[in-house]
């Protein structure tokens, strides 16, 4: 049960008002005591009858008053106990009711902070998955423009090669055409200067060849001769059939 | 016109311009008498083609032979028969023959009726000259080709000869 803290303040109002209440009906018993003392000297017999009585009633008074404080008090310091009490009991009841609202609130905080957290956490979470999932395709993203990038490059260095080797191909190509031009210009002037030093040779090796088969070298009647020979021989060997090439 | 003979006149005016350098000045004077005939005078042509074949070089002709009692053949008779020529010796086969030297006239005169009997032909000789064959001829007649070159003769040689050639070179 909770501690009503309006009630507690009220109990201790009432044991003040009762406490102030009865040191005022003192005060005031002493004022009429006085009263009556002066009374009683005015006239001694009466006043010590007036006294007496006065005293009697003032003493019933105070002894009524006496009571009626003491019963007041009696009351009061019961109602003050029992309001003590009351209040020890609502202190505790409000210690354990606040203990209880502590502990609920507590437990109410402690859930609102576990609801939080595991909100934070779940947004924490999101944000997190968020962040990594644009992470990754930032990742992608940059993969892809890498791989492009290379892809690009690859055919940049393809392009470059390939013009390159096209170029040493044809450098090559040309250098081999000189190359063999070259060469081909010395085989040629080299099989000039053969063919030079065999028609050098030739006649020399015509004139023995002539020599072998002929017998002599060959000068123009030779030459006249030889060909009246083969034509004889020709037409007598019969190479002509019925006379005719 | 009957008694002479062409083709024996012919034979004999090829056997002395017996290549086709010579007898190509002779059929163009030929040409040239005959249309003189009809252009511009009618003089006797028995004189004009005398101009073309003395009758000192070819007395054997038959223009001559058979007129010899005779010289002033009748015109008629003489164009007759210088058409006739003409027309033979324009129609007359080339055969071509290849020597390695110069050959001189006399020696083509020589060699005119050896390769005539061969051909079997009257024809007239186109020499060509190419001292690559060495010797020897090359003759060429009527689409038919023989090689009777000394360089074949030593081809021949080389095959057969083979090793004892390349000890020579």
């Amino acid at each position: 049960m909770p501690i009503n803290t309006a009630d507690v303040s009220s109990v201790y109002f009432t044991a003040l008002v009762l406490i102030v209440f009865l040191l005022f009906f003192s005060m005031l018993l002493f004022v009429v005591f006085l009263y009556f003392h002066g009374f009683v000297g005015r006239s001694k017999k009466e006043e010590a009858l007036v006294k007496e009585e006065n005293y009697n009633k003032a003493l019933k008074l105070l002894e009524a008053a006496r009571l009626r404080s003491l019963e007041l008090l009696d009351t009061s310091s019961k109602e003050a106990a029992a309001t003590l009490s009351k209040a020890q009991m609502l202190d505790a009841d409000a210690k354990q009711q606040l203990e209880s609202q502590l502990a609920a609130l507590a437990t109410k905080q402690f859930n609102t902070l576990d609801e939080l957290s595991k909100a934070l956490f779940s947004e924490y979470k999101r944000q997190v998955e968020e962040e990594k999932r644009k992470n990754i395709e930032t990742l992608s993203n940059v993969s892809h423009d890498i791989e492009n990038e290379l892809v690009n490059e690859v055919k940049d260095f393809k392009n470059l090669l390939q013009k390159e080797t096209i170029e040493k191909e044809k450098e090559v190509e040309t250098r081999i055409n000189a190359d063999y031009s070259s060469i081909e210009k010395e085989m040629n002037e080299y099989r000039q200067r053969k063919l030079a030093k065999i028609d050098e040779n030739i006649y020399e090796i015509l004139a023995d060849l002539s020599k072998q088969i002929l017998g002599k070298a060959l000068n123009l009647e030779d030459h006249q001769n030889l060909v009246l020979k083969i034509l004889e021989d020709v037409k007598s060997q019969g190479v002509a059939q019925n006379g005719k090439l | 016109m009957e008694s002479f003979n062409i083709s024996r006149d012919a034979e004999l005016i090829l056997s002395t311009y017996c290549t086709s350098e010579l007898l190509s000045p002779v059929v163009s004077k030929l040409e040239t008498l005959i249309t003189s005939y009809y252009n511009i005078n009618k003089s006797p042509l028995i004189s004009l083609f005398g101009e073309i074949f003395p009758s000192t070089s070819f007395p054997q002709l038959s223009i001559f032979r058979d007129n010899t009692s005779n010289p002033n053949v009748e015109n008629s008779s003489m164009l007759e028969y210088a058409k006739s020529l003409l027309e033979v010796l324009k129609k007359v086969k080339v055969s071509h023959v290849t020597l390695a030297f110069e050959p001189t006239e006399e020696y083509l005169r020589v060699l005119h009726p050896r390769i005539s009997a061969i051909v079997g032909s009257i024809m007239v000789l186109h020499v060509i000259v190419d001292r690559k064959i060495l010797g020897g001829c090359l003759l060429s007649f009527d689409g038919v080709y023989k090689d009777l070159s000394l360089v074949s003769y030593i081809n021949k040689y080389f095959l057969s000869n083979k090793q004892y050639v390349q000890k020579l070179l």
